[in-house]
């Protein structure tokens, strides 16, 4: 098996138990706060919503697990730098995609099977799906910055890291209380995403850009520990 | 014969120099040992010589062909480094199970049922965590990893660090098991000098990021000589030969002396030799003076 594939198979090992995690804590923040009226369709609705803002939230998570824990057990194990840098995008790709999916298909089985439509970031509409390409690429491409920050600058990148999931939790925050307010996702996705095009091709520059310089970081990791 | 060559190996961290023109040839199917001081630069050898890290001058390769980032040769080797104890957050928040998957999944010769026997002979449980093992149980982590990767070249780092003295008696027995059965080369880098002295076949002795000496480990222990009794008649007993450690108790001395071929001591002069140990000799060459 060539180096690239053993560097996929692992971060697919990675990610998957990532997923698993995410798809815990969509459930649980799904019975939480769909929970309180105790109805299916809101646990439903509040489920598949998290499944997707963690869709796009855990490519920052994995690449400061990545720059403290896996590259150094993959560099230590024999993988390459490229191959890494490879197997970290794969992840980048996974995540989302997967969690997307399955929130799709939540979606979908319970409008057919309980004729439920009213989501609060509805799957198949094509907004929604620009809005986190977008998302998903601009936070991971940040991400892999960080990731690297907090190799390279210990507690320091901790904190700068700290402080962004800080910032993107109160964005969480605050699109739960504005989906409390009776306000919708599609609506305000509407509205920033009418030049879709121009945006996904400013996130892929983001993405891109960040990527190159994580992968620049990556040549110089050195193992100590 | 296959061979791990480093030549002119060189390694600066914040321009201070950790590693010095290293040249070292390690030949395959020998058992050697690394030896050196605290901060010598024995894992920082290893770890260059592994592709781990990047060497900051000169050349390792494997059979001609350079290691850096070559999966080719880099599947040949595996550096098991020692895990060193921390809580939280980073490698040791992993189970001993996830260091077996990740190894599974990279080294290519993974020996799946070597490593599950091993883990059941040295008691460890796989589902607990890294940063809750004793450091004797982390050295029994390192030595599964190093023995079931199947690599032609395997170095340990620090492998009976903590081990007590019948788990180190375990891992050398399954050392030389494991030799004899696939006529590996294993470099193994240890402070417990004495008790793995019969198992190298060869000693390569790091001071100061330089290599002092690689020799034979019997060839080398035959022309070390400890000779101590007045200092005048170490001095003359001792004069033209190569001279270590000059010790002063008062109006004695010992020396140590590492003859040359065809060298011998001068019998004339009332002076106790004896022969030495690998750790003695380590000391001698390494200690510096008191």
């Amino acid at each position: 098996m060539s180096g690239v594939k053993r560097s996929i198979r692992y971060w697919n090992w990675i990610g998957f138990r990532v997923i698993g995690l995410a798809i815990a804590f969509a459930v649980a923040y799904g019975i939480l706060f769909g929970g309180m009226d105790g109805s299916l369709e809101e646990m439903l609705r509040m489920g598949s919503y998290y499944m997707v803002i963690f869709g796009m939230l855990m490519g920052i998570a994995i690449q400061v697990s990545a720059a403290q824990c896996y590259l150094q057990q993959c560099f230590s194990m024999g993988c390459k730098r490229k191959d890494a840098f490879i197997g970290l995008q794969y992840t980048n790709l996974l995540i989302p995609v997967v969690l997307y999916l399955l929130a799709f298909v939540i979606q979908r089985i319970s409008e057919n099977a309980v004729g439920f439509y009213d989501w609060n970031m509805d799957t198949s509409k094509r907004s929604i799906l620009l809005m986190y390409i977008v998302g998903t690429l601009i936070i991971e491409g940040v991400g892999n910055i960080v990731g690297m920050f907090c190799f390279r600058f210990g507690k320091a990148g901790l904190v700068i890291f700290l402080i962004l999931m800080l910032g993107l939790c109160g964005g969480v925050g605050a699109s739960f209380v504005m989906l409390c307010n009776g306000d919708s996702f599609p609506k305000a996705a509407a509205v920033l995403l009418g030049n879709g095009s121009i945006l996904i091709v400013a996130a892929i520059l983001v993405y891109v850009v960040c990527s190159f310089l994580q992968y620049r970081m990556i040549q110089k990791y050195e193992i100590h520990a | 014969m296959g061979s791990l060559k480093c030549e002119n190996v060189k390694k600066t961290y914040n321009k201070k120099e950790v590693l010095k023109d290293i040249n070292l040839n390690l030949e395959q199917g020998k058992i050697y040992g690394l030896i050196g001081r605290n901060g010598a630069g024995k894992t920082t050898l290893l770890s260059i010589m592994s592709s781990q890290n990047p060497q900051s001058g000169g050349s390792v390769t494997l059979d001609g062909e350079k290691v850096w980032e070559n999966q080719k040769v880099i599947d040949k080797i595996c550096f098991s480094r020692e895990i060193s104890q921390m809580s939280g957050f980073g490698q040791n928040s992993l189970k001993i199970k996830d260091y077996l998957k990740a190894a599974a999944i990279f080294y290519p010769k993974w020996n799946k049922e070597m490593a599950d026997e091993l883990v059941a002979k040295f008691e460890l449980n796989p589902k607990k965590k890294i940063c809750k093992l004793s450091k004797g149980m982390l050295s029994m982590v390192t030595i599964i990893i190093a023995l079931a990767s199947e690599a032609e070249y395997t170095f340990l780092d620090e492998p009976v660090a903590g081990l007590d003295v019948v788990a180190r008696d375990q891992f050398y027995k399954l050392l030389l098991r494991e030799y004899t059965k696939s006529g590996r080369t294993f470099v193994i880098s240890t402070h417990i000098i004495e008790e793995a002295a019969e198992v190298f076949e060869e000693v390569i002795m790091l001071n100061q990021g330089k290599i002092l000496l690689k020799e034979n480990t019997q060839e080398l222990l035959e022309r070390a000589y400890h000779v101590s009794g007045k200092a005048e008649d170490v001095e003359a007993a001792t004069a033209g030969l190569e001279v270590y450690h000059k010790e002063m108790i008062g109006r004695s001395m010992g020396a140590t002396v590492l003859l040359k071929e065809g060298e011998s001591l001068n019998g004339q002069y009332p002076v106790s030799v004896q022969k030495m140990t690998l750790e003695k000799l380590f000391v001698a060459l390494c200690g510096g003076e008191v």
